[in-house]
């Protein structure tokens, strides 16, 4: 059995939970998302010194 | 609140009038909005997984999207919570613009809540009827941008700003910019909500184009920038910034939970209520055109709706293989993220081109 047809299996499975569901999709696939989000609250943060003096 | 507290404490502790300037209380709005849907998400989450408050997935859509169905949804009243206290936090609450974008966006908030809370909860797929719906967007629409318009005291605050011209603008007069401003909030607040249909689609664009809006809201209001770069000066919108920086922080912490694979998705309570405050904006600070042109994604996805409706009314056949746009590019081929993540660079690309705006004039 192919890869994604596990996940597909997964999917069908355990869509009664969303953090189930989103397992089954491939969580690990929002965590370039996630970090992204981190690097832009550090780049806020550092641009609140322009003021923060 | 913390502005006028800031203010009061001046005199005595001078450390305190750092707050009182936009660009910081901006940021610390930004970075408030972020924390408090951080804090109040999973438990929201939980909540709306407790009430079985899940997503129906139309069967008409795209197969792949069927895994989708019972996912969490009306996660948009996060956002909308975390704006409201931010606000109410952060900004001076005696200025008006400030409480005519919070007041619009947390109607068409309202309206978008009755219509997910009748599909998901009553199990209604109607909702909220489409007479109904478009009934009460229009009236908190009407009303906001009369208001608007009345309590404008200059000539400059209903003209239309030209981009790339600094001596044209054309004036509306009161009658004009309401009708104007109607089309503005209601349509880019539908917009919105049709670009809502794939995990993060939606919401990044929001945070792209909120933020370069509080920017414009800051120029407008600042009378040296305002001067220096040729807008008029629109006196009190720059308190605005701090609006579109808890818009920002909100989305993006929605986002940490909205990323594909999505935990919740925002429903038309935050699909409605974003479009309608980036509207709202747009419109005080005059730069409506820009609006458009940073909202290209959004706008190019309604129109994908309106051409594939008209032409399979029209001939019997459809131009797109399936609307919205962002379902016609999965059916060719794209992934999901794929089509997502280059309708953000598009949109980071539009916004850029619309802030060259601010010095191309």
């Amino acid at each position: 059995m192919k890869a994604h047809d596990h996940r597909q299996v997964r999917a069908r499975l355990t869509c009664a939970s969303p953090k189930l569901s989103a397992l089954a999709r491939g969580r690990d696939q929002n965590l370039p998302v996630r970090f992204w989000i981190i690097t832009m609250m550090l780049v806020l943060f550092g641009l609140s010194t322009l003021k923060l003096r | 609140m913390l502005y006028e507290i800031a203010q009061w404490l001046t005199p005595d502790v001078r450390a305190f009038n750092v707050l009182t300037y936009i660009t910081l209380r901006g940021v610390l709005a930004a970075l408030t909005a972020l924390a408090i849907s951080f804090i109040v998400g999973p438990a929201m989450i939980r909540k709306l997984t407790a009430y079985k408050i899940g997503q129906a997935v139309r069967d008409d859509g795209p197969a792949t999207h069927l895994v989708k169905s019972g996912t969490p949804t009306m996660g948009g009243a996060l956002i909308l919570v975390s704006v409201a206290v931010t606000t109410l936090l952060w900004a001076d609450l005696r200025n008006r613009y400030v409480w005519l974008c919070l007041l619009t966006t947390l109607g068409f908030g309202a309206v978008g809540w009755v219509d997910d809370w009748r599909k998901v909860v009553h199990r209604n797929p109607k909702g909220l009827p489409a007479r109904a719906k478009f009934g009460w967007q229009s009236l908190i629409a009407l009303v906001a941008v009369y208001l608007l318009a009345y309590t404008a005291k200059l000539p400059q605050q209903t003209e239309v700003i030209v981009p790339f011209f600094k001596t044209i603008a054309i004036p509306l007069g009161t009658v004009g910019f309401v009708v104007l401003g109607y089309f503005v909030v209601v349509g880019t607040s539908n917009a919105v909500n049709l670009t809502d249909g794939l995990d993060g689609l939606a919401i990044m664009p929001t945070v792209m184009i909120a933020s370069a809006l509080a920017i414009f809201a800051y120029v407008s209001g600042n009378a040296v920038f305002s001067k220096y770069l040729g807008f008029p000066l629109i006196s009190g919108s720059g308190e605005l910034a701090v609006f579109c920086g808890a818009i920002a922080g909100a989305g993006l912490a929605f986002l940490w939970f909205n990323a594909y694979p999505a935990e919740v998705f925002m429903g038309d309570v935050g699909a409605l209520a974003l479009g309608a405050a980036l509207g709202m904006v747009a419109l005080v600070v005059r730069q409506e055109i820009v609006l458009l042109i940073m909202g290209g994604v959004f706008v190019v996805e309604t129109l994908s709706v309106i051409i594939q409706v008209a032409s399979y009314k029209l001939t019997g056949k459809r131009v797109f293989r399936m609307a919205p746009l962002h379902h016609h590019y999965e059916l060719k081929g794209w992934k999901e993220n794929q089509v997502v993540v280059r309708f953000w660079i598009i949109t980071m690309m539009l916004v850029l081109f619309g802030l060259s705006t601010l010095k191309l004039r």
